[in-house]
């Protein structure tokens, strides 16, 4: 089953370390390049869910100007699962541009 | 966003009380663990925005995800899912058929006029949250499922009386439901309000849209609306069929849940591909997580 897209890029986020929920937001959306802008209360939805299927782990909390702040890391388990998706998204890519290229060149006329 | 009361010897801004106060949608038990995390992020996005007040966006968000925690304590995210998806189809058979007999012609023994007062309205606004969920628009989708619930909770509250008719009405030409069908119609709202699987959805709303047609043809004959009657979904007529069907299916459901059918495995029932328990196809990610979170070991 493949992860969805909120699932897939909070993962791609923490693949760069260890990140509090805002940095998470932000990153997300610089790595969809705007078009992916969560909520928070969705975000800490699939945080929920994603501790719970140990993909990611809590890391350390810290008060920061009176605002509770709270950090995530990848697991193993994590990494393996965002690999297996990459892969799987990375085989899609490459079947379509192939299929695409050949739609893109001239016909030949009989 | 400096502006603010001192609560507790700590200075508490505006932006902060409007965000607690939202978060009173999720469940005391939540707010204890992870409310002070959530509030952190709600206020460095609203600091970064300049903003001292929620987005609509954001109180749409939190309400739904804090009624989807306080449901998940009572049922399983899976469940949850199977549960709304097969609620959002036999709401959408519902209507769909009580539209129906509206539009229907005369010829065919059909005396109803299209009305302008409540079953329409409801069922018609049912008609549309499938629409936004075949459409793939889960904003929209959300604020509706939400509108739905509050519209659906005070039916039974607005209404009048209009004496010389002896009907109750919540405004004139408004036809509120019975009390079984209102509560009906709260439930079925509730308990909407998850994330859909639309293959489910949609498998449902068949199998709904032929069992109402035949309850109705069957059981109630061509009644008039206004008495009420095909209002009513539970209590008498064709109501006894909608509450069947969710008992039946929810057995079934709970019978495969119980038994672990998987996406692999050839039936619950033994008859194939098709009594796959509708639903009981879960991915490893939409298991339920534990209720704490660990920390890294």
């Amino acid at each position: 089953m493949s992860m969805r897209e909120p699932t897939f890029l909070t993962l791609v986020a923490l693949a760069g370390g260890r990140a509090h929920g805002y940095a998470l937001l932000r990153e997300i959306e610089v790595i969809s390049g705007g078009r992916v802008r969560l909520q928070v209360g969705s975000m800490y939805a699939v945080l929920d869910r994603l501790v719970g299927e140990r993909l990611i782990a809590l890391d350390g909390e810290e008060w920061m100007s009176g605002r509770l702040r709270r950090y995530f890391v990848l697991t193993d388990t994590g990494q393996r699962a965002l690999k297996a998706d990459t892969d799987r998204l990375e085989a899609n890519v490459h079947a379509a541009r192939q299929r695409l290229g050949r739609r893109s060149r001239p016909v030949t006329q009989p | 966003m400096n502006e603010g009361r001192v609560v507790k010897g700590r200075v508490v801004g505006v932006a902060e009380e409007r965000y607690r106060l939202l978060l009173i949608a999720y469940p005391a038990d939540w707010r204890r663990r992870h409310g002070d995390a959530l509030l952190g992020v709600l206020l460095d996005r609203a600091e970064a925005e300049q903003r001292s007040a929620p987005t609509l966006r954001e109180v749409v968000d939190l309400m739904i995800r804090g009624l989807a925690v306080r449901v998940s304590d009572v049922m399983s995210a899976p469940l949850r899912r199977r549960v709304a998806s097969i609620s959002t189809g036999l709401g959408a058979g519902f209507a769909l058929v009580y539209v129906a007999l509206f539009i229907a012609p005369d010829s065919w023994g059909n005396r109803y006029s299209v009305p302008q007062s409540g079953p329409t309205l409801v069922l018609v606004a049912w008609l549309l949250l499938v629409a936004v969920v075949l459409l793939r628009l889960p904003v929209l989708w959300r604020a509706l499922t939400l509108a739905g619930v509050v519209v659906a909770a005070v039916l039974p509250f607005g209404q009048g009386v209009d004496v010389e008719q002896g009907r109750f009405f919540v405004v004139s030409a408004w036809v509120r439901p019975d009390n079984g069908n209102a509560a009906f119609l709260v439930g079925l709202a509730v308990l909407a309000a998850g994330p859909i699987d639309r293959t489910l959805m949609l498998r449902t709303a068949v199998i709904a849209v032929v069992v109402f047609a035949l309850g109705f043809v069957l059981v109630a004959g061509w009644r008039d609306p206004y008495d009420q009657t095909l209002w009513a979904a539970v209590d008498h007529g064709p109501g006894a069929t909608p509450g069947t069907l969710q008992t039946l299916w929810g057995g079934g459901a709970g019978a495969c849940r119980r038994h672990r059918i998987s996406r692999r495995s050839t039936s619950c029932s033994g008859t194939g591909r098709k009594a796959r328990c509708f639903g009981s196809i879960w991915s490893r990610s939409e298991r339920s997580p534990p209720r704490s979170w660990p920390a890294v070991p």
